[in-house]
């Protein structure tokens, strides 16, 4: 494996920049007055995420290498390293992503996980750095081992998988409005990412994509951002709290809660920790789906309209 | 350990200096809850087609409760720049304490802190208990009053 794609992650490397970046943000709303906003307490708590998330990374990130590495070693051919297997690993790892990310919104287990980077309010640059904690226990990286059994290397993998996560940096922010036709055509957007993080009923569960937004249009989940139904960022019901340990595990507290109710079935109790998100057997909460069928009821005249 | 320093000292310090510059420029507004107009527009957001009876504020401008034309309580709460919103349930709530112009709200939910509403006097205090207990339905749950 080549020298670059050994030692400290790209993620990591990048960091200063992501901090530039921040700070030439903040700036650049005050200058212009417009393009986002920024609440102190949240953006800390924000970065602070991304910071435990490295940390956690670092001390457990061996077991994921050493999955991989397990599986690589079962593949009946070991492709090179070199441009051309870098160019389609990117492009099966982002494929990868692309799942991984949409079986984090529509099952409960995966999106413990994932909700803390959708549990701000706010849309900006250190949303991106809100990562969870707790990304081993979702099981997210078993989509990674078909691509080892192709014969695609771990650190190659890991590698592009990194390069993926620094392209996703930039796209969350309210600075960008629309990128040129062709690009927003093909690559995810800050407008694209924007549908994702929203919570307007129309938006819920859509634009799962990490680089290519051609996954959502070939699988059915792109929605386009609309000027009359502006996001509204955060979770269907936001958190109370900044405090990064309860923003970190408030959902697998959920699951515990919900899941020992009494006088549940066996097949209740698993559907509280692996159906969708917002799941109940008494009918007491809603799931995105519901959502959606709540907002068409009360508004007939968007039925049929993407993402409802 | 090393590795784990070098990632955690600068972005503590990155942390601090993103913070002292949200405060120097000015671009964070922590809302405070004075004014009904603002409660009322995020209850829209959050809970579309349901009317707002009456608006109960906090002294403190720091939370807030909403009567509904359909019998629901929600208590809204300042967080940041913006609110988080709870509909008021046995299910929900853990404790419901008054005390002279006070009336603290504990739930069972894990992201929300203990909630104190200061009222103008005792008597607004008791009919936005007596509000909150009429609301949830008492008689059907177990006693929520602590």
């Amino acid at each position: 494996m080549p020298e670059f794609m050994q030692g400290t992650p790209v993620t990591v490397l990048a960091a200063p920049f992501f901090v530039l970046l921040i700070l030439a943000e903040i700036i650049l709303i005050r200058v212009r007055g417009k393009g986002g906003e920024y609440e102190s307490k949240d953006a800390a708590t924000s970065v602070f995420m991304g910071l435990g998330s490295s940390v956690v990374d670092g001390l457990v990130g061996f077991v994921s290498v050493g999955l991989l590495l397990f599986a690589y070693n079962l593949a009946p051919i070991k492709l090179p390293i070199n441009w051309v297997t870098g160019a389609a690993c990117f492009l099966l790892v982002d494929l990868a992503y692309y799942w991984i990310h949409r079986y984090y919104h529509r099952s409960r287990w995966g999106w413990a996980a994932h909700v803390i980077h959708h549990s701000s309010q706010h849309y900006n640059l250190t949303t991106a750095l809100r990562q969870t904690w707790t990304g081993l226990l979702s099981g997210g990286v078993l989509l990674f081992v078909p691509i080892t059994l192709l014969g695609f290397h771990p650190g190659l993998i890991a590698f592009v998988y990194g390069l993926n996560l620094i392209y996703q940096f930039w796209f969350h922010t309210e600075t960008i409005d629309q990128c040129p036709r062709w690009f927003e055509a093909i690559m995810n957007t800050p407008s694209h990412h924007r549908v994702h993080h929203a919570n307007n009923p129309r938006y819920l569960d859509s634009n799962y994509a990490g680089v290519l937004i051609i996954w959502d249009k070939m699988f059915g989940t792109f929605v386009a951002e609309r000027k009359d139904d502006a996001p509204r960022y955060g979770l269907v019901s936001d958190l109370g709290t900044f405090n990064p340990l309860r923003v970190a595990t408030h959902e697998y507290v959920g699951i515990i809660k919900d899941a020992a109710q009494k006088g549940l079935t066996v097949k209740e109790r698993l559907w509280y920790i692996f159906a969708e998100p917002g799941w109940c057997h008494d009918g007491g909460r809603k799931s995105s789906c519901q959502i959606k069928a709540d907002y068409v009821a009360h508004h007939p005249e968007h039925t049929g309209e993407p993402g409802l | 350990m090393q590795d784990i320093l070098i990632v955690v000292i600068p972005s503590l310090i990155a942390i601090v200096i993103m913070v002292l510059l949200i405060k120097a420029t000015g671009i964070a507004r922590p809302v405070l809850l004075k004014d009904e107009a603002p409660v009322r527009r995020t209850i829209a957001e959050h809970f579309e087609g349901e009317d707002v009876e009456r608006i109960m504020l906090s002294e403190d401008g720091n939370s807030a409760l909403a009567f509904m034309k359909n019998g629901e309580v929600l208590l809204v709460r300042a967080l940041g720049d913006r609110m988080a919103v709870r509909s008021l349930n046995a299910n929900v709530l853990a404790s419901l304490l008054g005390h002279e112009n006070t009336l603290e709200l504990k739930l069972k939910d894990f992201t929300w802190p203990r909630t104190r509403l200061i009222f103008e006097d005792v008597t607004a205090r008791q009919n936005a208990e007596n509000a909150i207990s009429t609301a949830i339905d008492l008689n059907s749950q177990e006693p929520i009053h602590a």
